[in-house]
């Protein structure tokens, strides 16, 4: 190897163990410039926690030694939106009030339009919302529609917690829309909202939602009043032959309304539709569903035979001589088996 | 051609080498850089983390048990503590010969239930299925002996929920482990696996099968593999996410779509790295089918596992690991190039196959030719030294690297001079345990190519040390 190359690889060798040695005062830098912002954090939260403390236990406090500012909002946004999340309440109301106070949310306002970063942005979002800020309307009306799903997730729950009545309709419509929106988070929002809330604009949603989004509206269908769950199932499971729609309406069935529907897809062609179909049965179901249940402990699936014969011990929880005496009669193994094993379950549970 | 040509060619050779490779990590590192810094943007803004929905996925804990007697009984009471709304566990004994399943029949009060075991998978034969009188969702398989992967697949014939977790009995779980594990499933319907971080739990306290402090080990070995994990997790793998390139999701803790991993076969049985060859395969076979498919790997710490401390049980592992490597590649070789394969057969695959699978060899002949040729004269002392000078240069920068992303990303370590001794650690590993390290991963290839048979890997605890800590 020429001479040169052999003074390139040592300059390349050198050059790596001085970056490395550069990295290496770079990270040392910023532990210390971390250990600094964790002091001055806990400083902060030393001086706030009390008053968080004393808000959640609707006691008085006094304003604090360490006012809010923009550059220490985050500190305090930490500490409060933690005990935000684990209250419920008239802890969660004097929480609220409690920022209020502090001026997190004219802070928040600023800072919506001017964050230095996504994590700023989103807190300011979150503020906003908690705190019913209805001057961030606008501006949370535009993320709300960002790309990046962190961010426009967030501000639908802002805009919902601001007015759920005037925001739900435009944040509902969406949920077809955005399938990066975690189904988790999506629940938790019309959780919160409440049924009252999120009934009118999701059969509304549902109803002009193009085909392929209908689905995955559908599915949350579980967080709607009883009436508007019946009008869509009774309207979809009699309409529609799509397997993963009829999954989707059989998880939603709560009433007995549906029965006659859910009992009309029983032999329905896909084994999952089958499968849903006598879960149902299982917590909806009457004595006389039993005959066709059993009916299923021969199917040529699985999981449907597993499911019918747990629906069987639903129906006979208080019976358990008549669950013997019918797992006795099964002439099929796989159906007796599972009919023993459901029965053991039952009897040590 | 005279063997003076010969060196000089062998010279290119590896400073193309060790050039690409460095290369090609840091790229990994700048991937991993800015998924993980945008990762961060998001961290403590999540107000769904732990809300129970009913929307959370169900999941089935698979904890394969081989001769587990000493720690198993914590390692299920810590499981118990999780916290997401429905999950079950199911041990599986795989033979054991000690007492493993008399430890949990006493410690769970199991009892016997005709459970209609489907079998989906072929697997050893079954003796019984338990069931805890205490715990409505903690159930016991007593099978055969089979090795890790057949006792997986019995889990998975057993499991009654859509997603499955294959777990090592030791390994030790944060409690909201299964919310953040099952967030990818969530979020993108295409998930078919995720993965996530595992740590070195050596070091830290850990009280009643939970960890409550984290520190750095004391035992040199634990400390170097401490760095490597901060290597191959931290950019090795977040590195291939984006580009939905992981090949290997440790059986450590690993979160799976039942239906696609039965649809793929299951675990093979007779692998000896049964984790990568099941990720590995599915990439094959999904790509193949043109099925829409993503294998994720999340960046939160989620899982502890306990490193060797003794070089008897290191070797073991790192000759197992190879031939688990070498096997998962050569098993599903036909990813390699293959239409529609994306990242995972255009560059994981490769990358897998010519620097992790023939990196040992290719780096044992570099070293030995180094030292050959410059005893024989037929190398200057001045190209020695470069050559040594950049080995030892790229290796540190890697290192540091890594060091670099854990201190932006999760400082586990806190103590100040924990830093610094990892630092050294970077350093001092260059003499002596990278070397050892690649003869253990020769040795691990060469017992690939001659098809030695497969078994259970035996891992010395320290559950003494464990229990110590237990009653300060």
């Amino acid at each position: 190897m020429p001479s040169d190359v052999i003074d390139w690889v040592q300059w390349l060798g050198l050059g790596s163990h001085l970056i490395a040695l550069l990295l290496l005062i770079y990270v040392l830098l910023l532990r210390g410039w971390l250990w600094l912002q964790d002091r001055n954090r806990q400083r902060a939260w030393d001086e706030w926690r009390p008053l968080c403390m004393n808000a959640i236990c609707g006691l008085p406090y006094e304003h604090p030694s360490i006012p809010v500012t923009s550059r220490n909002w985050l500190f305090f946004f930490q500490l409060w939106h933690h005990y935000l999340l684990n209250m419920r309440g008239e802890a969660r109301n004097n929480l609220q009030q409690l920022g209020l106070l502090m001026g997190l949310h004219h802070i928040a306002i600023k800072k919506l339009d001017s964050a230095a970063n996504d994590h700023e942005r989103i807190a300011a979002i979150i503020t906003s919302g908690i705190s019913h800020d209805a001057r961030a309307w606008n501006s949370l009306l535009r993320y709300l529609h960002a790309d990046n799903p962190a961010r426009s997730f967030a501000a639908a729950r802002a805009l919902t917690r601001i007015n759920p009545s005037v925001a739900l309709p435009e944040v509902i419509p969406l949920i077809g829309m955005r399938p990066n929106w975690n189904r988790n988070q999506v629940a938790g929002l019309l959780l919160e909202a409440g049924p009252e809330q999120v009934s009118a604009p999701l059969l509304q949603a549902i109803t002009h939602a193009p085909k392929d989004q209908i689905v995955a509206l559908i599915r949350f269908l579980r967080f709607a009043d009883g009436d508007t769950c019946d009008t869509v199932l009774l309207r979809y499971m009699t309409a529609s032959e799509h397997p993963e729609l009829l999954c989707a309406c059989l998880k939603a069935a709560r009433s007995k309304k549906v029965l006659p529907l859910v009992r009309d897809h029983l032999t329905n062609e896909h084994w999952f539709v089958r499968v849903e179909a006598a879960n149902v049965l299982g917590y909806l179901g009457v004595a006389e569903d039993i005959g066709s249940l059993l009916q299923l402990l021969t199917d040529s699936h699985w999981w449907v035979r597993y499911r019918a014969a747990r629906a069987i011990g639903e129906l006979l929880r208080h019976d358990a001589d008549k669950l013997m005496h019918i797992q006795q009669q099964q002439t099929d193994r796989y159906a007796a088996d599972i009919l023993a094993q459901v029965a053991a379950e039952w009897k040590k549970a | 051609m005279n063997p003076a040509d010969l060196i000089a060619i062998a010279e290119w050779f590896f400073l193309l080498y060790f050039v690409t490779i460095t290369v090609l990590y840091l790229c990994l590192n700048f991937i991993a850089f800015r998924v993980i810094s945008r990762s961060m943007h998001y961290q403590n803004l999540d107000e769904g983390v732990s809300l129970y929905t009913g929307f959370e996925l169900p999941i089935t804990l698979l904890v394969p048990a081989y001769n587990e007697e000493a720690t198993i009984a914590d390692s299920i009471h810590s499981l118990l503590q999780l916290s997401y709304p429905e999950f079950e566990i199911v041990v599986i004994n795989d033979g054991a010969t000690d007492a493993t399943l008399q430890v949990l029949i006493e410690e769970f009060s199991l009892q016997a239930i005709p459970e209609a075991y489907r079998i989906q998978i072929p697997t050893q034969p079954i003796n019984a299925i338990y069931r805890s009188a205490r715990y409505h969702n903690l159930r016991v398989v007593d099978k055969q002996n089979g090795g890790k992967a057949d006792a997986l697949n019995a889990g998975i014939n057993c499991a009654r929920y859509p997603l499955f977790c294959g777990m090592d009995a030791d390994t030790i779980l944060p409690r909201d482990s299964l919310f953040r594990i099952v967030r990818p499933f969530l979020e993108d319907r295409r998930t078919v696996a995720v993965g996530g971080i595992v740590r070195i739990i050596n070091g830290c306290e850990i009280r009643d099968g939970n960890l409550v402090k984290t520190a750095l080990p004391r035992n040199w070995l634990a400390l170097f593999q401490i760095v490597e994990y901060l290597r191959a997790f931290l950019f090795g793998r977040m590195g291939w996410e984006s580009i939905n390139g992981v090949l290997i999701i440790s059986g450590a803790f690993g979160l799976f779509q039942k239906e696609a991993v039965v649809s793929v076969g299951g675990y093979r049985h007779k692998s000896i790295g049964e984790d990568m060859e099941l990720v590995v395969r599915m990439h094959r076979i999904f790509s193949a089918q043109r099925r829409p498919y993503r294998v994720h790997f999340i960046p939160d710490p989620i899982c502890w596992t306990e490193a060797p401390e003794d070089l008897k049980t290191l070797k073991n592992q790192r000759v197992r690991w190879q031939r688990g490597l070498a096997e998962s590649l050569w098993m599903n070789k036909g990813l390699l190039f293959a239409k529609n394969s994306g990242a995972a057969g255009w560059l994981a695959f490769p990358f897998m196959f010519f620097f992790e699978m023939l990196g040992p060899l290719i780096e044992l002949t570099g070293l030995v030719l180094l030292i050959v040729a410059y005893s024989f004269g037929l190398m200057e002392f001045h190209a020695f030294t470069a050559f040594l000078i950049l080995a030892l240069g790229m290796g540190l920068l890697l290192s540091c690297t890594a060091l670099l992303l854990e201190e932006m990303s999760y400082r586990i370590y806190r103590r100040p001079g924990d830093l610094l001794r990892l630092f050294l650690v970077s350093v001092i590993e260059n003499f002596g345990y990278r070397q050892l390290n690649s003869y253990w991963r020769l040795v691990g290839l060469l017992r690939w190519l001659f098809r030695t048979e497969s078994k259970w890997g035996v891992m010395k605890r320290n559950a003494k040390r464990i229990s110590v800590i237990d009653d300060k």
